[in-house]
């Protein structure tokens, strides 16, 4: 038996044992070494060979990953680890350190209990660092540190241990304030880490050693030797004493909890369900036995098997060839194969029991974030909350309408694949909208689509997504909305809500979608924490993004009949806003009266819909309507002598430029940008930096457009979708 | 049986005064109510001068009832107009309402003041079998306004065949409104119909104001 096989044999004996299971992400930013690390931790557990670690990387087993070099998806592996003659399994989730692709990130978190933060020595933390970790701790997921790249701080800075240690402290300390202010309050100060606690492990994955005070004193090695080793050239040998992946896997199985431990706090932060009834049991208990709860977290598109669901099981035990539900879903689906992942390799097995992580084949109607049961009415999952909302969108289009069938059949494995896509497609035309993260997720989107299915597509210039606004408010000056037979008129009046308020409703605290009436009054008490009116916010009637519609009117008789009816006109204006036609973004829209004809069916959608999107349409822009833009944050690394380029590349696109600290002979620009001002930003850097500059960036949010790009932008926007070029007054919505 | 129909000039009160003399009954007279304001609860605004053509087509009086259009009042004025007229001539009210509960009601209401019965043959008849039915029996329709999402000034005018009703089924399930125009989503004139002596021919303009429009007669005359 070879050892590849030897270990397989023993992952899936060791996955029964619940104790002994760790299920670990690695979140990092982009180019700090996460695949590399992830190659060492497979390699060293005997899953590939030891010399192409640091080399190969396995779980970059997309090809367009390997070629960008740079992590796209969150793969899983399982291997096996050995402490002392026992044998742990560790399913690591690889996830993404590029910023396009947050949702992605989000699920891996969902799947693991701890997750190994890895920083470079040299560059310290980075603001997507702080992304993931923030998303890792709101999953209730346990970090521990592993500073990498401190090869380059003593061979290429020429850094003493003195200021060696100064530097992991600075790390350190940003990790710790970050766990502080995101971790879940009763784990914040136990989860804090520390060199001493062994929460801190430092090396080099590349050269594919590492070290940790527990390990120091286990194997008698000191700073010195280290030292020594790096200056002599020989991390060869000290990959021999200290290989990386003994010294992280078993920080991972002292430190981070099984998921033993974990369910039994993870469980009530993700699942709404009844704890006390068995299900819930099972599950705080991880309990193979129990009934099965599993909830997918990421599809990807094997070239044998087509689509292949990876998920976390949770309780109970999947098993091969038994029917289950995708809860909400019509019917139930039969899992064909069940299977563990190795890298690039799924191996069968019979069932994955509780803890683990379980690859199926068969399950169609499974999509990520959805739960796997054999209960057709089990309570599913919280919703997978996504950080982030697409602000770059492409048309695509087939090159040859004979391919349109497979296109249209690719977009919908794209769109169940990936949360953060969005994709809207005119069944007519074959002419597809996707709406993504950035330029670069939308790239990789369709350089796959055309590589894995052979479908040759035509694409769009990117276009930015704006976003709709208000800065002033109507109140006291209603605006009515006619319905077209004019026997029903409704009365709006819009405010701006409070930026904290917006930023809730983004990161999804108060859900959305429809408010159901018997759960308006809590919904109202959430907002009300905010500073909001309560007795105004327990009306609730919907939320759509981050807009709030609200009934402020008393005692209106047949209103609740035509409730759904005006969510629908209210809904039309949040994606549609009156300015542009983008989206709308942080307005609270009050109903503050209405006029129904008594009979219903004078006052059914036709009438009641339009009605409504007039009247809020009519009060956005009443309300003083403004167009925000999405930004980014930047941080560009170049060497001095080319960082003027830089600074002016950033300038002539309207960036700002906050701060320019010096290292050395590297300096760093740290600022922000319009997406609008990114588009082709990275040939432009490159030259300006003789190709010497790295650069990263994230989104961050919306700023309002500067006055003077108004009618500019809007005039492009309206002309692209085929509209009259001036925005229209508000006396267009009013007869 | 002797009844009088309350005609609007539309595809269904003409329904009604044919199925009222199908059943055998004396058709006293249709009676019609002009509104003065520019709106009414209850009763078709446009093209209302066309009854008069259609009572002389059937070979039946007119009675015309001016009223305000003010809610409400608008019933008490019909009442008192029928009280003083054809008030003790007539057993039986015949109305074309199809699924208006407001219409109906009031309605039945102001009959049993009157002392008379009242009579909505086409009550919830399925809205698809009913336009239909109006095709296929020869009842010649046009659209004089309308007021719906979904519905634009190329209506105005528009004779209901077999290829506009299709057009009109596909447009009301995608914007979800009453086929049969019974909310209010479109009005019509009847200028053919099994019972008319002679056939109705007339010219119009169009009115649009970008959300509703009216299709207003120019010229009007029976055929000879």
């Amino acid at each position: 038996m070879g050892r590849k096989e030897d270990n397989i044999k023993r992952a899936t004996e060791v996955m029964h044992v619940r104790e002994k299971i760790r299920n670990l992400a690695i979140a990092a930013h982009i180019d700090h070494g996460k695949t590399t690390l992830s190659d060492n931790l497979i390699a060293g557990a005997g899953m590939m060979s030891e010399d192409l670690a640091g080399k190969s990387r396995v779980l970059d087993f997309d090809q367009q990953e390997s070629a960008r070099g740079i992590t796209i998806n969150a793969a899983s592996a399982s291997m096996v680890h050995e402490i002392e003659g026992d044998d742990y399994l560790i399913n690591l989730i690889d996830t993404p350190g590029h910023v396009d692709f947050g949702g992605d990130v989000t699920r891996a978190m969902r799947a693991v209990d701890g997750c190994i933060i890895l920083a470079c020595a040299v560059e310290g933390t980075m603001p997507q660092t702080e992304t993931v970790v923030r998303q890792a701790l709101k999953e209730k997921v346990r970090p521990v540190l592993f500073i990498n790249k401190v090869d380059r701080l003593i061979n290429e800075l020429q850094i003493d241990g003195p200021e060696m240690m100064k530097r992991f402290e600075k790390i350190i300390v940003k990790v710790n304030k970050l766990i502080e202010t995101f971790a879940p309050a009763e784990l914040a100060k136990e989860w804090q880490v520390s060199v001493q606690k062994g929460t801190v492990a430092f090396g080099s994955a590349y050269y594919n050693w590492g070290m940790s005070i527990p390990y120091m004193k286990k194997s008698g090695l000191n700073f010195t030797d280290i030292f020594e080793h790096c200056h002599n050239d020989e991390q060869k040998e000290l990959a021999k004493k200290a290989p990386v992946h003994r010294v992280l896997l078993d920080m991972a199985v002292g430190e981070l909890p099984s998921p033993l431990v974990s369910q039994k706090y993870r469980i009530p932060n993700i699942w709404q369900g009844d704890l006390e009834s068995e299900v819930g049991q099972s599950m705080l208990n991880t309990d193979p036995d129990g009934p099965l709860q599993l909830m997918i977290t990421k599809i990807w598109m094997d070239p044998h098997a087509g689509e292949v669901a990876v998920g976390r099981v949770y309780s109970g035990s999947i098993k091969h060839g038994e029917t289950v539900w995708a809860i909400g879903a019509a019917k139930p689906e039969r899992v064909q194969q069940v299977s563990m992942m190795v890298g690039g390799d799924r191996i069968q097995v019979s069932q994955v029991s509780a803890g683990n992580i379980a690859a199926l084949t068969g399950v169609r109607s499974a999509a990520a974030g959805v739960t796997i049961s054999r209960d057709q009415d089990a309570t599913p999952f919280e919703a997978i909350r996504h950080y982030s909302e697409p602000v770059v969108t492409v048309a695509v289009e087939p090159k040859s309408m004979k391919d349109l069938p497979k296109f249209i059949d690719a977009l919908r494995g794209l769109a169940k694949a990936d949360a953060s896509l969005q994709v809207t497609t005119n069944q007519e035309t074959g002419e597809a909208l996707l709406a993504g993260m950035g330029e670069l997720h939308l790239e990789i989107t369709i350089f796959r689509m055309q590589e894995e299915q052979n479908i040759k597509v035509k694409v769009s210039e990117p276009i930015v997504v704006y976003r709709e606004s208000i800065e002033r408010n109507n109140s006291g000056r209603p605006f009515e909305g006619k319905s077209p037979n004019r026997h029903n008129r409704f009365y709006i009046e819009c405010e701006p809500l409070p930026q904290d308020v917006i930023n809730a409703l983004r990161e999804g605290q108060f859900g959305d979608g429809p408010v159901r009436t018997k759960d308006a009054k809590e919904t109202g008490n959430k907002f009300a924490e905010f500073g909001m009116d309560k007795d105004l916010m327990r009306k609730i009637y919907a939320i759509h993004g981050t807009n709030v519609f609200v009934n402020d009117t008393k005692g209106i008789q047949n209103l609740h009949e035509t409730r759904e009816l005006m969510i629908e006109g209210f809904n039309d204006v949040c994606k549609k806003g009156p300015t542009a036609e983008e989206p709308l973004m942080g307005v609270l829209v009050r109903l503050v009266d209405a006029k129904l004809h008594e009979d219903a069916i004078h006052r059914g959608p036709a009438q009641t819909i339009p009605a409504v999107r007039n009247a809020v349409k009519g009060a956005v822009l009443r309300s003083g309507s403004v167009i925000f833009e999405p930004i980014q944050n930047i941080r560009i690394d170049a060497p001095n002598d080319v960082i003027g380029g830089v600074t002016r590349e950033l300038t002539t696109r309207r960036g700002i430029i906050e701060d320019m600290p010096v290292d050395g002979g590297t300096a760093s620009v740290i600022g922000k940008m319009p997406v609008a001002e990114s588009f082709g930003f990275s040939n432009d850097i490159r030259a300006a930096s003789q190709g010497r500059a790295v650069w990263n960036t994230e989104n961050a949010g919306f700023v309002q457009l500067p006055a003077a790009l108004f009618h500019k932008v809007t005039a492009e926007i309206r002309q692209r979708k085929g509209l009259k070029v001036e925005v229209p007054g508000e006396d267009n919505y009013q007869d | 049986m002797r009844v009088a129909v309350l005609a609007s000039g539309g595809k269904d009160s003409t329904y009604a005064s044919w199925w009222a003399q199908m059943q055998g009954w004396s058709l006293e007279a249709l009676i019609t109510v002009k509104i003065e304001g520019d709106d009414s609860m209850m009763f078709q605004l446009q093209n209302t001068e066309v009854t008069g053509y259609q009572a002389e087509s059937i070979g039946t009086k007119l009675i015309r009832v001016i009223s305000s259009g003010v809610e409400n009042d608008e019933i008490d004025e019909l009442e008192n107009a029928i009280r003083n007229s054809v008030g003790n001539e007539i057993d039986a009210l015949v109305v074309g309402a199809l699924r208006s509960d407001y219409q109906k009601t009031r309605i039945e209401r102001m009959c049993e003041k009157l002392g008379i019965i009242s009579f909505c043959p086409m009550w919830h008849h399925d809205p698809e079998l009913h336009m239909n039915s109006l095709i296929n029996h020869g009842f010649d329709v046009r659209i004089i306004s309308v007021s719906s999402e979904g519905l634009d000034e190329s209506w105005l005018g528009r004779k209901i065949t077999g290829e506009s009703l299709a057009e009109l089924i596909q447009l009301s399930r995608k914007y979800r409104f009453n086929l049969d125009g019974e909310g209010g989503e479109f009005e019509t004139i009847t200028l053919d119909a099994p019972h008319f002596k002679k056939s109705i021919h007339c010219e119009g303009e169009i009115s649009w104001d970008g959300v509703r429009g009216t299709w207003n007669i120019t010229k009007i005359h029976l055929s000879t």
